[in-house]
């Protein structure tokens, strides 16, 4: 499917490193060509720079001194070219021809009272430097240091030596408690037909959003948010109606509206992290960190939801104005995949891992997809003007159910005559059964009967006689010696016992065949043995010797076991 | 433009890199606010980008002396995600010391207990971060998870909770609340109240099918089978793996059932369940041998499970292999032996195969568990059948009886009557086939 995109330009390492709110695209030199302008955040403590790259290579650099946050291309002068804005820290610098402009700091919130007071007696000489650290320290403890004041932050962090030097410095000043800007965007003041300006929106970690004419550099409006934005999503134009939708990082997305100057209730919840958030026709997309991008009307209604089952790596929104397609652009980590809000409608595979993608007009072409990996480098893909983006690739896809066949196991022949043979005889085939299950009922119990009169088992299982008998026979003959094994295993002891052996009298000659067992103990073994000689061994004859465990009242023995005599050798004496 | 004229200068020596001695002298005075690099550690931590955050994490502790909230409430997280909990409470800990009176960490901290099963100490944490800030929503439902989990007599877990999340701030704009407030419902046994929330909650997540599922299940519990069938019927044009079609089963649409089940069979072809109602729509279809392979692929899945075996005796006996459903319904009787279903049909089966003394016996049996009407009837067939006509006089009484205290099926009646014309009127027709009870 990437035959949609033309392979452009790309250059592994072009040691980019940035993420998506850095990026922005604008015509900075007025030639017609739109140019990538990132703010780089080289290892975030060194090496930052404002970089512009024409297609990937970079033709103009610029340091700065601190941590970029965001970044914007805006216009600011009619007819003219546009001008950078790079957010860093609680300040805003405006870039023109790629020279430093102007830099706007946001407008200081309020300050601590005792904070304030703490400062200007500390500047007067009336606090010590050890009162003032004891004063913010505690101030510190009460309301923790990020609430207050960036000097009064960074008096606290130094070094007992510096500080004095600190209050000389900064005590004669008024104290400025501006938050440092996290989020940047821009929104047209009026429709494009009457002027092509832009109003610059700031969001700052306190959870301030302020418009800014980019003109005079003067705060127009301001809004107080419960949390610290992320991102915002404008839509419409400043000066006739708007909506701006910031996401913050709690997860909730808020709608301001013209004039209104506190928003508390958020108009959708997500549950994860948003990672991303844009616009696509009359709805917001929302990817967030549980691998889903969310459909939501722009009143907060939710109105479908795609699982992507990988993580989302950054969104944004795809318009190719020639075709009028349009869509959100979801990068994942080795593709880039088109959705409407229903439908995949294309699938772009990279070989990077990708950190940020960015969709606009690039070069002298309508749409180009700049994609930075996270090795640093910049890939470029121009959306090819004959490309068609009908193919809806159905993201629940429906199986349609007449396709498949249900796996039923087959029948055999001998299956159906079986059943053939049934259906004409089951009153008789029952009858049979019906027999042949009680006579195996009666020959089970007849059997069973038997074994209990006779008490032919080995093992007793009267509760009250519980003994297990095992015999071994020892020597090849013609004396053999019967070694008997007892072990009881009722609770009671079994007393007054008769160890009995039954035997052919013709064959063998027993040496004692009556054994007396006075006590057995259960759990205990005890042997008994007698010896046996065999008085024909020329025959090369057996037979079955009994041993029987039994008792003088009771008619039939415990237990009986049967030993077959092995054939006994002639003896060595003869 | 001449208005910025002015400005133009001021920040030249801001933007310009400057020269390094100079900078580390400046150092110390530039004013640094720890809130600085929160930015870029969200940006990295929504990416999920966890080694280049703890890497920032370590610089930005380092660099403002353990003093910055945000990114080790960061690291706090990351150490819950990488289910180190030892180690996320250590971090909150941190955070919640930096600012003491941040609800936010003491709703993380409690919530921290919760995963490691301390019920009381989340509790006891999230009830102080809910009366520090009543407006945060999560708070709430973390402190109804913790108070449903607490091992107590003094009060109902399960209520308290739903009293916390009546509550909560936004409790409308939360599917999770109302998701949670929804299962509490149920198992409070309030199912309307339930079904109320799951249609909010639906009206929240228009697309999510599990919801469905328990609103249709909910509906279906209720005895509302038509908004069942309407829900069940959207989860599927949702996702076509749900196997809930046993509801089209019953309005009789059994080729849409079928359709379903195919699908299902498709995605979880191992399910004894289904493979049984598919085997019972083919039958209803007239498929007997299809049927017949379906369900001896259940049973063969679920051995165990009375209603296949049960199943495979009524197929059997509609195929005239009477043996074979005697078998059936035998083995299915051993697993439920106070079944009188089983033992009616056992009956009948008997009966088709002329063993009279031992249908007869099922039958009494049968009855002497439930007085199903249907049971009543065949005996009184089968009574009729071997010319006892005292006694199918004796069991129509019988079945009038039972039938004017309960409502039957309208079709049960006519054919009591037509038989009971046949035989009490005139005596001498063939009596009709025993109709073998339906599933």
């Amino acid at each position: 499917m990437t035959n949609k995109w033309v392979n452009a330009l790309h250059d592994d390492a072009a040691q980019v490193n940035t993420l998506y709110p850095c990026v922005g695209l604008g015509d900075l030199s007025g030639d017609g060509d739109v140019k990538l302008v990132v703010a780089d955040m080289g290892t975030s403590r060194f090496n930052m720079k404002l970089k512009v790259f024409k297609g990937v290579s970079l033709a103009a650099e610029s340091a700065l001194a601190e941590l970029p946050t965001a970044l914007v291309t805006f216009i600011n002068e009619q007819n003219t070219i546009p001008s950078v804005a790079v957010a860093s820290g609680p300040s805003l610098l405006i870039y023109k021809n790629l020279k430093p402009f102007y830099k706007f700091t946001v407008p200081s919130t309020k300050i601590n009272e005792v904070e304030e007071e703490a400062w200007s007696k500390a500047g007067s000489q009336e606090l010590s430097t050890e009162q003032l650290t004891t004063v913010l320290s505690n101030l510190k403890e009460e309301i923790s240091l990020k609430e207050l004041t960036p000097i009064s932050q960074t008096y606290l962090l130094s070094d007992d030596e510096d500080r004095p030097g600190l209050i000389q410095r900064f005590a004669a000043r008024s104290l400025q408690n501006s938050s440092p800007i996290t989020c940047l965007s821009t929104i047209k003041k009026n429709s494009v037909d009457v002027s092509p300006l832009d109003v610059l929106l700031i969001g700052t970690e306190k959870g301030q959003i302020y418009a800014l004419d980019s003109q005079a550099f003067v705060v127009i409006s301001t809004c107080q948010l419960p949390g610290t934005p992320v991102f915002i999503c404008p839509h419409g134009v400043y000066d006739v109606e708007y909506k701006l939708f910031v996401t913050t990082r709690e997860g909730q997305i808020f709608a301001i509206k013209r004039d209104v100057i506190k928003c508390e209730k958020p108009i959708i919840t997500t549950k994860a992290d948003i990672v991303g958030i844009t616009k696509f026709g009359k709805m917001l997309a929302v990817a967030c960190a549980d691998k889903t991008l969310t459909f939501y009307s722009f009143k907060g209604k939710r109105q479908n939801q795609i699982k992507l089952h990988t993580p989302i790596r950054g969104i944004d929104s795809f318009f190719y104005a020639p075709k009028q397609y349009s869509g959100v652009l979801v990068a994942l980590d080795h593709q880039v995949r088109i959705y409407n809000d229903m439908y995949q409608l294309d699938q772009l595979r990279v070989e990077p891992e990708i950190r940020w993608i960015r969709y606009g007009a690039f070069g002298r072409e309508e749409g180009g997809l700049i994609i930075g990996s996270k090795e640093g480098g910049l890939i470029v893909k121009l959306f090819r003007r004959l490309a068609k983006l009908d193919e809806k690739i159905e993201i629940n896809a429906q199986i349609s159910a007449h396709n498949i066949k249900l796996n039923i196991p087959k029948k055999t022949k001998v299956f159906v005559d079986q059943t053939m043979r049934e259906r004409e005889n089951s009153a008789q085939m029952h009858q049979a059964y019906q027999r042949d299950l009680f006579m195996l009922k009666h020959l089970t119990t007849q059997t069973f009967f038997d074994l209990s009169k006779s008490s032919l088992s080995s093992v007793s299982i009267g509760t009250k006689e519980a003994v297990d008998i095992t015999v071994e026979v020892h020597g090849f003959g013609p004396v053999f010696r019967l070694t008997v094994k007892l072990n009881c295993s009722s609770k009671a002891p079994l007393q007054d016992a008769w160890l009995s052996f039954v035997y052919d009298p013709v064959m063998y000659r027993f040496e004692t065949s009556l054994i007396p067992v006075s006590y057995v103990v259960p759990g205990k073994f005890y042997t008994f043995f007698t010896d046996v000689e065999c008085l024909h061994p020329e025959k090369g004859t057996s037979s079955e010797v009994r041993a029987l465990l039994c008792r003088a009242n009771r008619s039939t023995p415990i237990v009986t076991t049967i030993i077959s005599m092995p054939i006994s050798e002639m003896s060595l004496l003869d | 433009m001449d208005e910025n004229d002015e400005e133009v200068t001021a920040p030249k020596e801001q933007l310009a890199p400057k020269e390094e001695p100079l900078r580390r002298s400046m150092k110390a005075f530039e004013p640094i606010s720890v809130e600085k690099s929160n930015t870029l550690l969200h940006l990295l931590y929504a990416q999920r980008d966890y080694p280049a955050c703890k890497a920032l994490i370590g610089e930005l502790i380092e660099q403002y002396q353990g003093e910055c909230e945000y990114p080790i409430f960061i690291r706090s997280v990351i150490a819950r995600e990488e289910c180190d909990l030892e180690e996320s409470m250590n971090w909150m800990r941190k955070a919640q010391a930096l600012a003491r009176n941040d609800a936010k960490y003491l709703m993380h901290i409690g919530r921290l207990y919760l995963l490691m099963g301390n019920h009381t100490a989340a509790v006891e944490q999230l009830e102080r971060s809910v009366t520090l800030d009543k407006m945060n929503y999560k708070a709430y439902f973390w402190l109804a998870r913790a108070v449903y989990h607490l091992d107590t007599n003094l009060f109902d877990p399960a209520e308290k909770a739903k009293d916390i999340l009546l509550n909560a701030p936004v409790l409308h704009h939360s599917a999770e609340l109302l998701i949670f407030l929804a299962k509490l419902f149920t198992q409070l046994g309030e199912s309307i109240a339930a079904i109320q929330t799951y249609k909010k909650a639906l009206e929240l997540e228009p697309e999510n099918v599990e919801l469905m599922v328990h609103l249709g299940m909910l509906y279906l519990r209720t005895k509302n089978e038509d908004p069942a069938f309407a829900m069940f019927g959207r989860a599927l044009s949702y996702d076509a793996a749900h196997a809930d079609s046993s509801v089209m089963q019953a309005h009789g649409d059994h080729d849409v059932a079928l359709n379903k089940y195919r699908i299902a069979a498709e995605k979880c072809d191992y399910n004894g369940c289904l493979w049984n109602n598919i085997g019972m729509c083919l039958f209803a279809k007239g498929k007997f041998v299809a049927a017949i392979s379906c369900l001896k692929k259940a049973a063969f899945l679920c051995p165990l499970e009375y209603r296949i075996l049960y199943n495979l005796g009524l197929v059997h006996n509609a195929m005239q292999q009477y043996c074979s459903a005697y078998h059936f319904l035998a083995a299915s009787l051993s697993l439920s032996p106070r079944n009188a279903q089983v033992l009616g049909t056992l009956a009948v089966t008997l009966s088709n195969m002329k063993d009279v003394n031992n249908a007869a016996k099922a039958y009494q049996r049968a009855l002497s568990f439930d007085n199903d009407p249907q049971i009543i009837l065949n005996y009184a067939i089968f009574e009729g059948q071997n010319g006892n006509l005292e006694k199918t006089r004796e069991l129509f009484e019988r079945f009038q009886q039972v039938t004017q205290e309960i409502t039957v099926n309208q079709q049960l009646r006519q054919l009591a009557e037509k038989v009971a014309v046949l035989f009490l009127g005139s005596m001498n027709d063939n009596p009709p086939n025993d109709p073998p009870p339906s599933s």
